[in-house]
């Protein structure tokens, strides 16, 4: 099979057989050949670490198929991004209880999406430790930004978040009075304006 | 008693003039029966939408203005499914095709769904599903819009004896323009579908080939239109997955005989389908690559407009 | 397509082990069945009094059909827009299921376009005289819907309930209003013998190349590769039937992970290669005679 590929594949196109390379994004394996699944532009790239047993083996490239980012004229969002487990995500608090908050997630990655997912960050996925000992009003508040990650898929109406990391938690969070709120550490909130603490699992500035 | 104060009319009544129908000739083919109609096909015309096409067909008939196949398909998806629906590790795709009120010549249609946009959209459906990977998006819904906005020369055939193929050529035609659409859409697929009809039909008192066989052996036409003229008996839409030579959808109108020999109309039929579908395939390609192309090439900045090289007005 | 209803999902575990039964050489069915044979069935005709014909059908895994014809004496358009298809109104109601649910929709199709074909004969029949004929009201009621796709049990009942159909005999002149005989006796068959018989559907299930699967159940339908409905018209000299239409129905896919890399999710992706359809179209055929002689038998029965 040539190893020069067409410009733009189009799905069901054979790109090259399927021992060549390791199939990526945008791709799928058909009579033992890896085809295109989207319309785009095939690209290789070398895998970031390859595991323990392909280190006897020669490290093969990864194919994928990406959709270039002009490919639209104007500025609509692109493919619906789902999230995945393991995916990061923005959302939205928009009720809690004392077992779980209810969030909306409007960014997947670093796509805004046209609609909104339904979430749930439950009480013992909000730390990594002291899980029985937290508190959801003291970790979340309706109307704060959160960033979190993805654990499950979940069932047909939420998927399960989790913000158990230093990195996880509320990024963008307003006081009772409106005012918005700065992190001070891992748990405590300032705002701006009256100084006054408020108690949030917070995330790490990056 | 005659009434002697007015003038009356006749006494026994009158009945209205009923005209003689006008005599509606029968449109010989001018096509071959091997050549198939340019398809006119582009896609993202629709903004809102994830991914959309416009298909047109052109008519036989060689007067101006002549109905043609007009399809347009709108892609939303992949979005999440309402609450209430069961959790589903696959994508749920729901196509609905729809006639405009406008798109057939003798009566307006009303926007009540009736029993043949149901059946199409069923139809459309199950060709659709089997190309697009629902299993790269569990818990979402992917949703297929088709609106006719002309369907050529209507959906009912003239001819009593004959089947009527309009509808098949609109399906055929739904396939397409949805597969389009969906590539559009970015949404993963093993292949695209492309649509094709083929029919057998009586094969014209002039025509100068007269088989051994005699005269009344069946004729195959590919990409059949009702405004041909040709009496059809039987008639089949496939859609097929050109790259992987695969069927996804078979619809068959019409008797056809199945003969142990060589000549099998079935055969015929569906193969002469599949040569369509093929053809359309071409097409399909070079239409999903266009809008990419032309964005490539935007920002490679050859081209110095904005708007892609439309004409802007001057104020 | 199979009813949203009735939709279950099946474990990959119980998908696996239904495709990888189904694909072996020769094919072992779930309850052992042969590809081509049907499940034990209860079919009964005339059972409707007040109706032109009627049938009953209980199928293998209990579900019922009701089928009822009546005949309306309609004045005949004059124009040629008085189209003949609208002769034959089938009407398709599945207990439980709204009138514009796809399912029925596409069953009432299905039927419809089967009885209105070029070669059948059936609207000549239904000519009173030039200015009034017989409108053709058929009305299906599946009673308890079988737990597998209704076309073949559908089909079949409005086959024999259109054979034990009766028309009043006409017995004005031709250029008057139509007057028929009071006398039920004297009444005529719609279907005689010397006529083309009503048409019938069969589902067909395929797995892999090899394999034709005929009365399919839920779960056969579920792991199935390609899903016909093949409409079938038979001549009364009973040789070979021929075909009227064909049909592709959905096949299920089951609930199955999108990362698994068993046969089973290669296989719901995709459709079929020609030959196969080629293959499951003949082999409907032979099939196709038998369920013609045993409808005739219970037509004979009666």
């Amino acid at each position: 099979m040539a190893t020069t590929f067409p410009n733009i594949a189009i799905p069901g196109q054979p790109l090259a057989f399927a021992t060549s390379y390791t199939p990526g994004t945008g791709v799928h394996v058909f009579n033992d050949q890896i085809c295109a699944s989207i319309v785009g532009q095939p690209q290789l790239s070398t895998p970031a670490s390859p595991s323990r047993k392909e280190k006897d083996q020669e490290v093969k490239q990864v194919l994928s198929v990406l959709r270039p980012a002009s490919g639209k004229s104007e500025d609509v969002a692109l493919v619906n991004l789902l999230p995945q487990v393991g995916s990061m995500v923005l959302a939205r608090v928009t009720r809690i209880n004392p077992r779980q908050a209810t969030v909306e997630i409007f960014v997947v990655g670093d796509t805004v999406s046209n609609d909104e997912f339904q979430g749930i960050i439950r009480q013992q996925d909000v730390r990594a430790t002291e899980k029985d000992k937290v508190r959801i009003f003291s970790s979340f508040r309706p109307g704060d930004i959160v960033r979190a990650q993805v654990i499950s898929l979940g069932d047909q109406s939420n998927y399960y978040l989790s913000t158990a990391s230093n990195s996880l938690g509320v990024v963008v969070a307003h006081s009772d009075s409106g005012d918005p709120l700065h992190p001070l550490n891992w748990r405590q909130m300032a705002s701006s304006r009256t100084g006054a603490i408020e108690e949030r699992k917070v995330a790490k500035p990056i | 008693m005659t009434d002697r104060r007015r003038i009356n009319g006749p006494s026994e009544g009158t009945t209205p003039p009923v005209f003689a129908s006008a005599v509606v000739t029968k449109p010989t083919p001018t096509r071959a029966p091997d050549s198939l109609r340019k398809i006119f096909l582009k896609t993202s015309l629709t903004p809102p939408a994830t991914g959309s096409a416009f298909l047109e067909l052109p008519s036989p008939a060689p007067y101006p203005n002549s109905s043609t196949l007009k399809i347009t398909a709108s892609v939303y998806g992949p979005r999440p499914l309402p609450s209430s629906a069961a959790f589903s590790p696959h994508a749920r795709l729901t196509a609905e095709l729809k006639f405009a009120p406008f798109s057939t010549p003798h009566k307006r249609r009303g926007y009540v769904r009736d029993a043949v946009e149901r059946d199409l959209s069923v139809q459309l459906q199950n060709a659709l599903v089997k190309s697009i990977k629902t299993g790269a998006y569990p818990k979402s819904g992917i949703d297929v819009f088709i609106t006719v906005l002309d369907c050529e020369g209507g959906l009912d055939g003239d001819d009593d004896e004959g089947v009527e193929v309009g509808l098949m050529g609109v399906l055929a035609g739904a396939i397409t323009c949805a597969s389009a659409a969906v590539a559009d859409a970015g949404i993963e697929c093993v292949d695209l579908v492309s649509g094709g009809v083929a029919a057998l039909v009586k094969r014209p008192q002039n025509s100068d080939a007269m088989d051994t066989d005699g005269m009344n052996a069946p004729m195959l036409v590919l990409d059949p239109s009702p405004a041909d003229g040709y009496q059809i008996l039987s008639a089949a839409v496939v859609g097929y997955m050109a790259g992987r030579e695969e069927v996804t959808l078979l619809w068959t109108k019409g008797s056809v005989g199945i003969l142990d020999g060589e000549e099998d109309e079935l055969d015929l039929l569906m193969d002469g389908a599949i040569m369509t579908a093929t053809a359309v395939r071409l097409v399909l390609n070079e239409a999903v690559k266009e809008r990419m192309l032309l964005g490539l090439a935007r920002s490679k900045g050859k081209l110095k407009e904005d708007g892609g090289g439309d004409v802007a007005m001057s104020s | 397509m199979a009813p949203s209803t009735l939709t279950t999902l099946i474990s990959p575990a119980e998908l696996s082990y239904l495709r990888s039964s189904l694909a072996l050489v020769p094919p072992i069915r779930p309850d052992a069945r042969t590809p081509t044979q049907f499940r034990p069935l209860v079919a009964e005709i005339d059972i409707l009094p007040s109706t032109n014909g009627s049938a009953r059908m209980v199928w293998g895994d209990g579900g019922e059909c009701v089928v009822g014809i009546k005949a309306e004496v309609e004045p005949t358009e004059p124009t040629s827009y008085g189209k003949r298809r609208n002769w034959v109104e089938v009407g398709v109601e599945v207990q439980g299921q709204r009138d514009d649910d796809p399912l029925g929709v596409f069953l009432g199709m299905t039927v419809g376009e089967s009885l209105l074909t070029p070669t059948s004969t059936l609207t000549e029949r239904l000519v009173i005289t030039p200015k009034f004929h017989w409108k053709l009201y058929i009305d299906i009621l599946l009673i308890t819907p079988p737990l597998s796709h209704p076309a073949t049990l559908l089909s079949l009942s409005t086959n024999l309930a259109l054979r034990s159909t009766r028309i009043p005999r006409l017995i004005s002149e031709s250029d008057e209003d139509p007057i028929f005989d009071d006398d039920w006796d004297a009444s005529i068959p719609l279907y005689s013998i010397t006529s083309q018989l009503p048409p019938i559907t069969l589902l067909v299930v395929s797995v892999e190349e090899r394999n034709i699967f005929f009365d399919p159940t839920r779960e056969e339908l579920s792991v199935g590769d390609c899903v016909l409905a093949i409409s079938l018209a038979s001549s009364p000299a009973h040789d070979a039937p021929k075909v009227i239409g064909v049909r592709t129905l959905e096949s299920g896919t089951g609930g199955i992970a999108a990362d698994a890399k068993d046969g089973v999710v290669a296989a719901s992706i995709g459709g079929v290669k020609r030959r196969v359809i080629k293959r499951i179209i003949k082999e409907s055929l032979s099939v196709g005679k038998e369920v013609f002689e045993s409808l005739q038998g219970v037509v004979d029965a009666n």
